[in-house]
C-alpha cells in the first residue's frame, strides 16, 4: 500500500487490483476492489452505481472541516466527503438516484468507562448519515459503532461489500 | 533554538537530536518492565519519525495483524498517546511471566490476565512519559490503562483521527522493540507526542549541551 492522492480515479475495466483507500482519501473505480483497511472511529462511505458499475468510497477521519482547512483533502472530513464523492462518481457517468450506499466503521475502539475521550466513531457515523441525507442518498446497509475495527471491501464489477473484523469472518453487506 | 519549523513541525535534525533522551526514556520504561517481569528486559532500538496521519495506520506493518495492546492517553501540556503492542504469543508469555507462571500456563486472556498487562503497560508507560517530562520540564499525566485487542491498524487509524481532532497533519511516532534475555520479542511500544512535547525536550537538550559548554 502506498500513499496516494487525496482524490484518485482508476478507469481500467476488467483490472482485478486491490486499491487501498487511506486516511482522509476518497477514490472512484470501474475495476478492481476498493479497500479500506482496519477502520478504527474512521468511516468509509461506499456508493455504487449497479448500471455503469462505478464504485466509489471515502474514508472519512472527521464529522466537519474546520473553517482553517484548505480543502485540499475533502474525503477527510463527513461534511466535504459526500459531495466530493458525489461528484467524482457524477463525472464518472454515474448518476445519484441509482447509487447504493454503504457505511462501515466509526467504532468506539478506544472507548473507555467514563469517556475519557470523546466517541469520534459515533460522531463520524451520525456526520456522515446527515451529510447523505441532505443529499438525497439512502443507506443501503451498514456495519457501523461496536468496539472493534472493520476492513471493508468494495468490488467494482458486482458492488459486493464485504466486511471482516479481527480474525472474524468476511461478511457481506 | 528554534525547535519547530514554521508549521509546527519537528525537524529532521532536531528529530535526531532527540534521540539520546528518547532512548534514556525507553531504557527506563524496559528496565522497570523487566524488573516486573523477573526477567531482563531491554530496548532493542528507538526509532523517532514523522509520519503523515495518513500513514500512521501502517506504521506497524500489516494493519490487519491481531495485536494485544495497552493504551494510555496523554493528558497536561502536550497531549498525546502511549501504546504497548504485543502479539497474542508475546502478550500470553508475558502474563505468565508477569504472574511467575510457567510458560506456555496463558492460553486466553481473562480479566487476571488483562489487569496484569494493563499494569505492566501503565508502569512502563508512565516511566516513559515521566523521563521525557522532566527533560521537557513539562506536567504529564497518563490516562487510566486500558487493554484492547484488535486489529493494529484499527488502533492507529483511531488514534490517527484522535491527532487530526488536535488539528495534526503529520503524527510524531517514537518506536522502540524489546529484547527480553537477549532476544528480540514481538512486542512494540510506540509514543505519538504532541511536536510540542519534543520541541520542549529538544530546546531542554540545547541548553543543557550550552550549560555544559561553559
Amino acid at each position: 500500500m502506498s500513499a496516494q492522492r487525496a482524490t484518485e480515479w482508476s478507469a481500467a475495466p476488467g483490472s482485478t487490483e486491490t486499491i487501498a483507500v487511506g486516511l482522509g482519501q476518497l477514490h472512484v473505480t470501474r475495476a478492481g476492489e476498493l479497500v479500506a483497511y482496519s477502520l478504527g472511529s474512521c468511516v468509509a462511505i461506499c456508493l455504487y452505481d449497479p448500471v455503469l458499475r462505478v464504485a466509489g468510497m471515502a474514508h472519512v477521519v472527521l464529522p466537519s472541516a474546520p473553517a482553517s482547512d484548505s480543502g485540499a483533502s475533502p474525503g477527510k472530513y463527513a461534511d466535504t466527503a459526500v459531495p466530493a464523492l458525489l461528484g467524482a462518481l457524477r463525472a464518472a457517468g454515474a448518476m445519484p438516484l441509482r447509487l447504493r450506499c454503504h457505511l462501515v466503521g466509526g467504532a468506539a475502539v478506544l472507548a473507555l468507562a467514563g469517556g475519557a475521550l470523546p466517541d469520534i466513531g459515533a460522531r463520524n457515523v451520525e456526520a456522515v448519515r446527515v451529510a447523505l441525507e441532505r443529499a438525497r442518498i439512502a443507506i443501503a446497509g451498514e456495519a457501523t459503532g461496536g468496539r472493534q475495527g472493520r476492513t471493508v471491501r468494495l468490488e467494482a464489477a458486482t458492488g459486493r461489500v464485504r466486511v471482516r473484523a479481527v480474525l472474524g469472518p468476511e461478511v457481506e453487506l | 533554538m528554534d525547535a519547530r519549523t514554521a508549521q509546527g513541525v519537528i525537524s529532521a535534525a532536531v528529530l535526531r537530536q532527540l534521540t539520546p533522551a528518547i532512548e534514556q526514556a525507553a531504557a527506563s520504561a524496559a528496565g522497570v518492565l523487566g524488573e516486573m517481569a523477573g526477567r531482563n528486559i531491554a530496548t532493542g532500538g528507538v526509532t523517532l519519525r514523522q509520519v503523515a496521519l495518513a500513514e500512521l495506520p501502517l506504521v506497524a506493518g500489516d494493519p490487519e495483524r491481531p495485536v494485544v495492546a495497552v493504551h494510555l492517553g496523554v493528558q497536561g501540556a502536550t497531549p498525546g498517546h502511549i501504546l504497548l503492542a504485543l502479539s497474542e504469543r508475546m502478550a500470553s508469555g508475558l502474563v505468565d511471566m508477569l504472574l511467575g507462571q510457567p510458560e506456555g500456563t496463558t492460553t486466553d486472556l481473562d480479566e487476571l490476565g488483562k489487569s496484569a498487562l494493563a499494569e505492566a503497560g501503565n508502569v512502563a508507560g508512565s516511566f516513559f512519559l515521566t523521563a521525557l517530562a522532566e527533560r521537557a520540564r513539562v506536567v504529564l499525566a497518563p490516562t487510566p490503562p486500558l487493554v484492547l485487542y484488535d486489529m493494529c491498524g484499527a488502533i492507529l487509524d483511531t488514534l490517527a483521527a484522535e491527532l487530526a481532532l488536535l488539528a495534526c497533519d503529520e503524527a510524531i511516532v517514537i518506536e522502540t522493540q524489546f529484547t527480553c534475555d537477549g532476544q528480540v520479542v514481538d512486542a512494540a511500544f510506540f509514543m505519538f507526542p504532541a511536536p510540542a512535547l519534543l520541541g520542549a525536550v529538544a530546546c531542554q537538550e540545547v541548553g543543557h549541551v550550552r550549560s555544559a559548554g561553559h
